[in-house]
């Protein structure tokens, strides 16, 4: 008898609806920061990685880069042919016609700071990332510049 | 309601308020428990809040909830934790007075007391990011509701034992659950 009124007694202290309130409070908790933190990577990897190809130190084309496309575009002038494969976020230099073929031994590049040279052709290709918070430092890059060369 | 019970019910209003603020004010003189999570208090005056729920009609724990913040904020003497808390309470009581509808068949008074001490929380840091324009705060939601859930537990389990004693007077109104 005595046992069955404690137990009652512990019956009303703690409800099932009591356990089901606790266990979607600390679900509903998370969502928004879930959310927030998806968000933040999201806009994390948008940070814009392109190759810029120079041929004789002039800027001949940029590429964006992870953009799931899947393509080649081919560079020639003076019989000099460097033929440029994109896949997604990586390049390489597919096939080209000079004589020491270094760049198509590169293979694909990805990160930035990368570049692949062919000498032979003064063909580069460097790969670059511009961070959207990163906008003040490149300012101050060119104001640097143009205090260095006016 | 005859004239006399009626003013035992003002003047119980009164007693509670009192005590509410008293205990507000206690609860500030405390050194931080929480010291990793500022802004996590234990919300002794929730503890009133939830007996004028259980012992009186919605009206009046609306008067009591009002009363006893703006006093509270009279004599604490701050602008901002009289929003933080505005904002708090407002959203516990109808976190409360809603799942009051579930009472007592699923749920007791510790769940409701968790809950308000939750809604309590995310209030005031709804009007924390309100404030400091910061959506990052929101990370902090999740530490927030756990201390929130220690804290209303506690405070629950000290307002069933209280209610136990308070149904006892003869003037409350015990058709209310």
């Amino acid at each position: 008898m005595k046992i069955a009124k404690t137990r009652k007694h512990k019956n009303q202290l703690f409800k099932l609806g009591d356990f089901l309130a606790i266990f979607i409070l600390i679900i509903l908790s998370f969502i928004p920061a879930y959310f927030f933190l998806q968000k933040q990577t999201h806009k994390a990897n948008e940070n814009f990685t392109y190759a810029r190809i120079r041929v004789n130190n002039h800027l001949v084309k940029t590429i964006r880069l992870g953009e799931n496309k899947h393509f080649t575009w081919t560079y020639h002038s003076h019989g000099e042919k460097n033929i440029v494969e994109v896949n997604n976020d990586k390049i390489r230099v597919k096939d080209a016609n000079c004589k020491d073929q270094v760049c198509v031994k590169q293979g694909w590049k990805s990160r930035s700071g990368q570049s692949i040279v062919c000498l032979p052709h003064k063909f580069l290709i460097e790969i670059k990332s511009d961070k959207p918070h990163t906008e003040n430092d490149t300012n101050k890059k060119d104001f640097d510049n143009t205090l260095v060369n006016p | 309601m005859n004239k006399s019970s009626r003013l035992k019910e003002y003047i119980y209003i009164a007693i509670l308020c009192s005590q509410g603020i008293i205990l507000g004010l206690i609860e500030q003189t405390l050194p931080p428990i929480f010291a990793f999570a500022p802004g996590a208090k234990l919300g002794l005056a929730n503890l009133i809040t939830v007996i004028s729920l259980f012992t009186l009609p919605v009206s009046d724990c609306i008067l009591l909830l009002y009363l006893r913040l703006v006093l509270t904020a009279l004599i604490s003497g701050g602008a901002s934790l009289f929003i933080y808390s505005l904002a708090g309470s407002t959203l516990s009581f109808i976190a409360m007075l809603i799942l009051k509808k579930c009472y007592p068949k699923f749920i007791s008074i510790i769940g409701i007391s968790i809950v308000g001490a939750a809604c309590h929380n995310l209030g005031q840091l709804l009007v924390a990011i309100w404030l400091a324009q910061a959506p990052s705060l929101i990370l902090y939601l999740p530490v927030l509701t756990i201390i929130g859930i220690a804290s209303g537990s506690l405070i629950g389990i000290c307002s069933q034992i209280l209610l136990n004693h308070v149904q006892n007077f003869n003037f409350i109104n015990t058709k209310l659950h």
